[in-house]
């Protein structure tokens, strides 16, 4: 095969940080008009090498053939005008900004010395026909949809002429449903002749539309295999290098039909808009309830109501048959309420605090670490706690002083679920307990999550990923709309089926919220 | 009464000017995403450098022109302190605040071989160039030529902001700077450009003070104004025409204060001496409603960018 | 293995922290050197004369020594708003009407020593803690900029201030303050021989140890410091975020209060119209360079003063201001602020470093 027939090769890519090597002698090569997926774990390296091809990071060595001729790219504005492009996967969209602002930022068309908006438009209404988008130049980014933004994002991309277009993780925010328009988009984008390189840890789109898949572990690129000589199977197999087994492994049977956390017609309005309307759901002592539904259809609202960061404006969150509407995030800790909140470094940890002290931060007050009028910490129970915890999380830094930023993601959310899971809660609420960590971590996490249900704690758990909705829970409550229009017993339940009351559309076709 | 209203019009315009000209400057810079605190010094600097320039060169333009250059230069500062080094913003400020004192005393001294207070120097106050115009000439001519330079810096601004491309971009930066970054926007160069335009306004301001209405340099004249303009941004709802306009209000109460110091007003002076700080933070609690309906600031205001870094 | 009195992690970032802080201070004098050195000045001379004038003598020390009780002060005020994330940018008005305060208890009460003194204290406390209440509500209730209100208070203090000294009984208009406190409200010497020693260093070293025992060693400080560190975690854990900064912001504010009434009542002698003695920048100084740790804060304390108390010398020499303090304390905490630039810039270098061996 002749070099040009490939648009990127890459040779003997290493990049080195100061603690760690990211990328350690990549060679491969992405052919014209392929769709040619990367996979791996978290910190196999992908990332870092997808932002050192669109210009954001250097190479420490290693060079990158652009249609056979070595290229220096050292700005995304290089990359840009070499007909590379990208779709980040946290969205890189001006919020206040509309669709078309968003998508000619950079390369406007001028007339003058002003902005020609009026020609813009008429181009990009054209790109976006091509491709069948059908987006909307005027609405802000901040009023449309999730896949909506990423149509924006792709239309971006074209609007500069990529021709070779990088997909950071695109499926991770979408639906069964959406994630099947987007497959559709990309096949078209390939029909039209562009070449496709899809960052990813779903293997089941991986498999859907790739030609050829390129396997990263730990920095190092473990294989390129074309798609039709491999399976999901075989490919988990080869990112993890062992076999993983998620989901928590072996369950008690659920002893009891008491509610730990009943949620009666909660209704919430936010800034004068309903988000949560008359929501309904309940959760046993040893079972897990997972709660899934397309991002920002209430879910956060829900959790905030739950925690006592908002007040529900009527109904009732019974948690162990005590209304906790009004009481204060303390208040429902101390009932019996552990949260695993979705972002650590925000919520979860305070990142300058050391290991230690981030194993009572919520407990500071709790007697075992007090002393002298309760008014004075005790040192040394902290510390005590600190090496207990450290030995039955398996919590691994240099020193229990060190700050907890210094941490890797696995460890800092190993530190949260010590902290949280050790208080003995009634009810654990966990919020996408797994994002950004990689096979191991997850399958720790999973195993504690189970493990407190086996020992008779009810757990709520929040996630955008079906895969990890159908891995752990014992039943599973589909939120749309600010209500949860069907709970349903995790036996035999389709993707399929889940991704269509995510949408909101129930079996019987109508499109209405469960009585 | 004629004589009241025409007395204040001209000094609202000459003593809200300063402020209304650096607040535009500073939320121009916001918009970007610097948030520059310290107009204090950058106003404290312009108006001192500004009677030096006058001083040295006997033209007051050239005046104004020095006393930007020195806004400039701790706009300068305070963006590397802050944007390429990630220092909180309000410290920065304050430091430069306490610098700009102590570099006055020293300056005032080597230049002028006084602390207190400069030499008188030319001046640019008055427009005569208008006072042949009918009816309202009399009162136009009254004011500096900076006044109305302040309020083409408004237009121009304006335009800059909302209509160019290059408008586009800062404000991008404000917004949502990685997003700017990998659209190839070279979000340091546009902070920059932000919060030295806004040091340029504030020099501007504060020359418009010492050589605009006055014609020296005192030590402590500016008194403030610097966070004025700041509340100036907020009340206006972070656009350059709201902060301008604010900020001619809040020059509004200072020529106020002036006024009822002339009259012979049973008010002890110390009161009217409050008067535009007070006022202005009335002003600031009463538009604060709930249900106000205002402009927020720039999505990423104040916080530190740098390119990728890490593993990630 | 386990020693319990040497705590590495902790030793390295003391380390650290001094190292930087050195650093920053070297910086600072090289920079106002030039700076002077421009005017024509030699600087060697400045600097000379500013620290004989401070520590040259043993007279001048215990004059250094009385001078830092009321500046630690100001840096504990600004210590405490930081740990819980409040800049308290309205210590000026809140040390004016602190000193306000003191000045009217201690000149009208008719006290013996033992208890005026500790009534001027809390009179200097209350008035303090009064300026500090209103822009931290108008935060909390109607989320007003508190660096704006803060600094407007500080202007509308001022004047009110310099207005109520003349409602003193027996103020003398052409005088510039109030009459003098009686003698019983004047801080006693503690140490008298071979140099008089103030109370009022042993109050400010209690306030510096009490401070550092709220913010280590007590459980309200650790939820104090989480605030200031990350307001959403501690909010998320539980912790009422709102009363922790409404608790810094009232801690700074007594904390100008006492620096006030030691100024008051070891210094002035009576409340003074514009009295201005720069302690707010002062106290953002020892702030910055004491990081919260009780040494530091200690040390950097002591040098302001001995900078302070030398200016006298230093203007009689050199004819150079006693404001040329400031352009030191403003460049200092520039250079301490853009202390992570280098450790950026090392960082840089480590890579390149590790490129070419690549």
């Amino acid at each position: 095969m002749s070099t040009t027939d490939n648009i990127i090769e890459l040779r003997h890519i290493t990049k080195i940080f100061p603690t760690i090597v990211a990328n350690d002698d990549i060679s491969f090569e992405i052919r014209r008009g392929e769709i040619h997926a990367i996979v791996g774990e978290n910190g196999a390296g992908k990332s870092t090498l997808m932002n050192i091809i669109y210009g954001l990071l250097q190479p420490t060595s290693g060079e990158i053939l652009l249609n056979g001729v070595p290229v220096k790219i050292d700005t995304s504005t290089k990359a840009l005008s070499l007909g590379l492009g990208m779709v980040h996967q946290h969205f890189m969209l001006v919020q206040d900004f509309t669709v078309l602002q968003n998508i000619i930022l950079g390369s406007e068309i001028r007339k003058g010395a002003v902005v020609d908006y009026e020609q813009a438009r008429q181009k990009v209404m054209e790109l976006s026909d091509t491709y069948d988008l059908r987006i909307d130049p005027d609405k802000k980014v901040k009023e449309i949809s999730v896949p909506m933004q990423q149509r924006v994002e792709i239309l971006k991309v074209l609007w500069r002429k990529a021709e070779v277009i990088i997909f950071d993780e695109p499926t991770a925010v979408l639906t069964p449903q959406e994630i099947d328009e987007f497959c559709e988009i990309a096949l078209k984008l390939k029909a039209q002749g562009k070449t496709l390189v899809f960052i990813s840890h779903k293997l089941g789109e991986v498999m859907r539309i790739s030609d050829r898949v390129t396997i990263m572990r730990l920095g190092k690129v473990v294989c390129t295999k074309e798609i039709s000589d491999t399976d999901e199977k075989d490919l988990a197999h080869l990112m993890v290098g062992r076999d993983v087994e998620l989901g928590g492994g072996h369950r008690e049977p659920i002893k009891t039909t008491e509610e730990v956390l009943s949620v009666r017609d909660v209704s919430m309005a936010v800034g004068g808009v309903k988000k949560l309307d008359g929501i309904n759901l309940s959760v046993h002592p040893g079972e897990i309830l997972g709660v899934i539904g397309i991002d920002g259809n209430g879910q956060d609202e829900l959790v905030n109501a739950i925690c006592g960061k908002a007040r529900a404006d009527s109904g009732e969150i019974l948690l162990d048959g005590k209304n906790i509407i009004g009481k204060s995030i303390k208040q429902i800790r101390d009932m019996g309420l552990s949260t695993v909140y979705e972002d650590r470094l925000k919520d979860g940890l305070v990142l300058k605090y050391s290991v230690r002290d981030n194993l009572i931060l919520g407990y500071q007050d709790r007697p075992q670490f007090l002393c002298k009028w309760k008014a004075f910490l005790n040192q040394k129970a902290i510390s005590e706690n600190a090496q207990k915890q450290q030995a039955d999380f398996d919590i691994r830094c240099g020193s229990l002083d060190v700050p907890a930023r210094t941490l890797s993601g696995g460890n800092q959310q190993k530190i949260i679920l010590a902290r949280e899971v050790s208080a003995g809660p009634r009810l654990l609420m966990v919020v996408q307990p797994t994002r950004g960590l990689d096979m191991g971590a997850i399958e720790f996490v999973h195993d504690k999550v189970v493990e407190q249900r086996n020992a008779g704690c009810g757990v709520l758990l929040f996630s955008l990923e079906l895969d990890e909705i159908l891995q752990l829970s014992d039943r599973i409550a589909v939120i749309h709309n600010g209500s949860i229009i069907k709970t349903l017993p995790n036996k035999n339940v389709t993707k399929q089926q889940i991704g269509r009351y995510m949408l909101g559309v129930l079996d019987d076709g109508a499109q209405e919220a469960e009585a | 009464m004629l004589s009241f209203l025409q007395y204040m019009f001209v000094a609202t315009f000459r003593l809200g000017t300063p402020i209304a000209v650096t607040s535009m400057g500073a939320c121009f810079s916001q918009r970007t995403g610097i948030n520059n605190i310290g107009l204090d010094a950058q106003m404290t600097m312009g108006a001192l450098l500004g009677v030096c320039g006058s001083y040295w060169f006997n033209n007051a333009w050239i005046g104004v022109l020095i006393g930007m250059l020195a806004g400039i230069i701790m706009g300068l500062i305070h963006g590397f302190v802050v944007n390429t080094c990630g220092a909180p913003m309000a410290v920065s400020s304050q430091a430069l605040i306490l610098f700009s004192e102590g570099l006055t005393i020293i300056i005032l001294f080597a230049v002028f071989g006084n602390i207190g207070y400069s030499n008188q120097v030319a001046s640019i106050s008055n427009t005569p160039i208008l006072a042949n115009i009918p009816l309202v000439g009399g009162i136009l001519s009254q004011l500096s030529p900076l006044v109305y330079l302040g309020i083409l810096v408004l237009i121009a601004l304006n335009f800059l902001l909302y209509k160019s491309p290059i408008g586009l971009h800062m404000q991008a930066c404000g917004e949502h700077p990685r997003a700017a970054d990998t659209a190839g926007i070279n979000v340091t160069l546009y902070r920059y450009i932000g919060v030295m335009t806004s040091g340029a306004l504030g020099g501007l301001g504060g020359a418009m003070l010492s050589i605009g209405y006055m014609n020296l340099f005192q030590d402590g004249m500016i008194a403030g104004r610097g966070f004025l303009a700041l509340g100036a941004i907020s009340l206006g709802g972070h656009t350059l025409r709201g902060s301008y306009i604010a900020g001619l209000l809040f020059g509004f109460f200072d020529a106020l204060q002036l006024y009822v110091q002339t009259t012979n007003a049973p008010i002890p002076s110390q009161f009217v001496q409050m008067i535009p700080y007070l006022a202005s933070l009335l002003v600031i609690v009463f538009a604060s409603g709930k249900n106000s309906k205002r402009g927020q600031p720039p999505a990423a205001l104040g916080q530190p960018y740098s390119k990728i870094s890490g593993t990630r | 293995m386990k020693n319990r009195f040497i705590n590495t992690v902790k030793l390295r970032q003391g380390l650290t922290d001094t190292a930087s802080s050195v650093l920053a201070l070297i910086l600072a004098f090289i920079v106002s050197g030039l700076l002077v050195a421009i005017t024509g000045v030699n600087p060697i001379e400045v600097f000379a004369s500013l620290f004989k004038g401070g520590l040259g003598s043993g007279m001048a020390l215990a004059g250094t020594l009385n001078r830092m009780a009321p500046i630690m002060l100001a840096g504990l005020a600004i210590t405490a708003g930081n740990s819980c994330g409040v800049f308290n940018i309205g210590f000026d008005g809140q040390f004016l009407l602190g000193f306000l305060f003191a000045g009217f208890a201690g000149y009208m009460l008719p006290l013996p020593s033992v208890l005026l003194i500790p009534v001027t204290f809390a009179a200097a406390i209350l008035g303090a803690m009064l300026w500090a209440l209103v822009p931290t509500l108008l935060n909390i209730k109607r989320d007003i900029n508190i660096i704006f209100s803060c600094i407007m208070m500080n202007y509308i203090g001022k004047y009110l201030v310099n207005y109520l000294i003349q409602k003193f009984p027996g103020y003398v208009p052409t005088s510039g303050g109030s009459p003098n406190i009686r003698e019983a409200a004047e801080l006693p010497y503690f140490i008298e021989q071979p140099y008089k020693i103030s109370l009022g260093v042993l109050v400010s070293l209690l306030c510096l140890v009490g401070l550092y025992v709220i913010l280590f060693k007590m459980r309200t400080g650790y939820e104090m410091r989480a605030t200031g560190l990350s307001r959403s975690a501690a909010y998320s854990a539980g912790i009422a975020v709102q009363k922790k900064a409404f608790a810094g912001m009232m801690l700074s504010g007594v904390f100008a209060g006492i620096c006030a009434a030691l100024e008051l009542m070891g210094t002035t002698g009576r409340v003074l119209e514009d009295y201005a003695p720069g302690y707010m920048g002062l106290g953002i100084a020892i702030a910055m360079l004491g990081r919260q740790n009780p040494v530091l804060i200690l040390i950097s304390a002591f040098l302001f003063a001995a900078m302070k108390n030398g200016t006298t010398l230093m203007q009689m020499n050199t004819g150079i201001s006693a404001q040329f303090v400031l352009v030191i304390q403003g460049l200092l905490i520039i250079f301490i602020g853009i202390g992570p630039l280098f450790r950026y810039l090392l960082n840089k270098r480590s890579e390149r470093r590790l490129r070419k061996n690549a």
